[in-house]
């Protein structure tokens, strides 16, 4: 019995070691080159560190549009995060508390959106946004994003709004509040976690996102940082070092974020829609 | 304080009727107690009072004001739920003040009423907790409390010990009878607990079916049920209900019903009313077990059930299985046989076809 559970446990290890490496090997090797000589990253390369050296930054820094396109994708990525909070959370809230006709309509319609794949979108999108004058904008891209953030945030706040038990918002009702302010000051801090998850997930998606950049937006100085990089992959000319340095500059602020609030982002995915 | 009145106050959940057409006048300072079983209406009336449910028709006041189309909000008054709903992300002290605060009522004040509250009700120790911390008693303190620092018109409690373990629960109806005292406040509450009912009430409205079947005090709807529901319902163990008819036998008109017997009351409206099917109740109290052997009616004991200063015993007559509740008893056995008797005043009839009690007053 001890043998065999012993050797689970070395299979089980060993597959979560292969699955930790595989992850991360990208993220190393991006790191690592991006700290590395220009030089010795065709030729001489190891898999250690070094020879350590900060050109790379210094010349995406000054010498590419890289602090503009960081600007856009800040831009672009907050706007998206403030309109999927604000529509979805009152979507979700309407269809887990008042009573109409074809509600489960909406949270269906919502799972069905989700399921294009974002190219599907962003053409037949993108000629929208020229009919209404709207193409090559910032916000164009805002609402390209949300067409993925709002139904996953609908789906993943309404988990949350039906956990909270009716009576709760209906004490407050009682105590002296009108829905919108029981909702504002009971429901809203119950639901704190939930709203969270999807503010990150928005911003996520926003941030890391290639495909919707790509087809919206034209001019250079609207790019965002994904889109903004590819403009660097030349036909003659790969510059590795700087791609490296850019690509660690992109996952930074993910990692800050994510030490920071990893653990409203597993409680909010765990206590919502998941297990609703 | 007010006096809550609701007229032909109806609720319909799409096509059906959960309130049919209540009448109720609750006095000031008084506590009325709804009972019913469970999809009675009682929660819905008291809803509607809170302003949580729309009525369908009927209006409801409270003092002078048609509170009919206020919000919750306007209606000034204050409600303890059943599963506490306490505010999970604030702390006892928060959820206390949490009804004056929104209304703007100064700091000081808030903390002057918060602890008066909480000294009323043992909680200050529990100030700066939050309700997951406190237990199942703890927390419907704080559940009071809330509705108590709030100095509402009426208070409506919906089912509010239903949660606690029966020790906890005997605790808190207690409290809740000396807050009533000490506050002398009006207050509605839903139970489906008849005991609670009982102990409870100035008087109680007995629901079934979303319409109220008798409404007084206590006592009143245990001597004068006015109808089966009511009888059933009130009084525990549950009074005994057989079907017979009343006979002519010798001089007073009789209750038979196979070998069982029982006198008619005296208070019978048409005694004259020989042969009619009826329905008897006798409440297993009022059944004692007698030794001459031509009184009552006699009895085989199916089941002996000791209780420790009383005994219940599951008796039959014939087809009919009665059950007597009498003083303890150490000695009766299974299979004993054995004369059970009522006094005529403990005698119900009620009509077989309605249910309604056939006695006069």
């Amino acid at each position: 019995m001890n043998d065999i559970t012993l050797g689970r446990r070395a299979a089980l290890y060993g597959l979560v070691c292969v699955t930790v490496l595989y992850s991360f090997f990208p993220i190393y090797w991006m790191l690592i080159s991006s700290f590395r000589d220009d030089r010795s990253l065709y030729a001489n390369f190891s898999l250690l560190p070094g020879p350590f050296s900060l050109t790379n930054y210094e010349v995406l820094l000054e010498l590419t549009d890289y602090p503009t396109w960081f600007t856009n994708s800040i831009l672009v990525a907050f706007g998206t995060v403030c309109i999927t909070l604000v529509i979805s959370v009152l979507i979700a809230y309407s269809v887990t508390r008042l009573q109409f006709r074809g509600k489960m309509v909406v949270v269906g319609t919502m799972l069905y959106a989700y399921m294009f794949p974002p190219l599907l979108l962003a053409i037949p999108l993108f000629s929208l946004f020229v009919k209404l004058g709207l193409a090559d904008t910032r916000l164009s891209l805002m609402i390209s994003h949300c067409t993925i953030t709002l139904p996953l945030g609908v789906w993943l706040l309404w988990g949350f709004f039906k956990q909270i038990p009716m009576d709760v918002e209906e004490a407050a009702m009682v105590d002296g509040c009108s829905r919108l302010r029981a909702f504002i000051l009971v429901v809203l801090p119950l639901t704190l976690p939930g709203v969270l998850t999807v503010a990150i997930f928005s911003f996520l998606l926003s941030w890391t996102d290639y495909t919707f950049a790509l087809v919206m937006i034209g001019t250079d100085s609207l790019k965002t940082l994904p889109a903004g990089l590819d403009t660097m992959v030349g036909s003659y000319e790969l510059r590795w070092g700087e791609l490296m340095a850019g690509s660690t500059l992109i996952a930074l602020p993910l990692l800050v974020m994510f030490m920071f609030l990893s653990r409203y982002f597993i409680h909010g995915l765990s206590a919502g829609a998941l297990k609703g | 304080m007010a006096v809550v009145e609701l007229t032909g106050v109806t609720k319909k959940f799409g096509d059906v009727l959960a309130v049919d057409a209540v009448n109720l006048a609750i006095a000031d300072g008084e506590f009325m107690v709804f009972v019913g079983p469970s999809g009675c209406g009682k929660s819905t009336t008291l809803r509607m009072v809170a302003g949580l449910e729309a009525t369908t028709a009927g209006t409801i006041a409270i003092g002078d004001r048609d509170v009919t189309r206020l919000q919750p909000k306007d209606r000034n008054v204050a409600m303890v739920f059943q599963n506490y709903a306490l505010y999970a992300h604030k702390n006892v002290y928060q959820n206390l003040g949490f009804g004056l605060q929104v209304r703007g009522t100064p700091k000081s004040e808030i903390d002057m009423r918060v602890r008066r509250a909480a000294d009323m009700l043992g909680i200050e120790d529990l100030l700066d907790r939050k309700p997951k911390q406190l237990s199942g008693g703890q927390k419907q303190r704080v559940a009071l409390g809330r509705a108590l620092v709030r100095d509402p018109d009426v208070f409506l409690l919906d089912e509010p010990l239903s949660n606690l373990d029966a020790k906890m629960r005997v605790r808190m109806r207690e409290e809740i009878a000396k807050l009533h005292a000490a506050t002398g406040s009006s207050m509605i509450y839903v139970t489906h607990d008849q005991i609670e009912a009982m102990t409870l009430g100035d008087r109680i409205a007995v629901m079934q079916d979303g319409r109220v079947q008798q409404v007084g005090p206590p006592l009143e709807l245990y001597d004068r049920p006015a109808n089966v529901f009511v009888a059933s319902f009130i009084g525990s163990p549950e009074m005994n209900l057989i079907e017979g008819e009343l006979a002519q036998k010798g001089k007073a008109a009789g209750f038979v019903s196979g070998e069982l017997s029982l006198p008619a009351p005296a208070k019978l409206k048409d005694p004259s009313n020989g042969g009619r099917e009826v329905v008897a109740g006798v409440r297993p109290e009022h059944l004692a077990v007698v030794s001459d052997a031509h009184a009552g009616f006699a009895a085989k004991v199916d089941l002996v059930e000791q209780m420790g200063a009383q005994t219940l015993l599951l008796c039959s007559s014939g087809a009919t299985s009665v059950r007597a509740l009498v003083d303890r008893d150490d000695k009766v056995a299974i299979g004993d046989r054995i004369r059970l008797q009522a006094a005529q005043d403990n005698v119900h009839v009620f009509d077989l076809g309605n249910g309604a009690s056939l006695l006069a007053g």
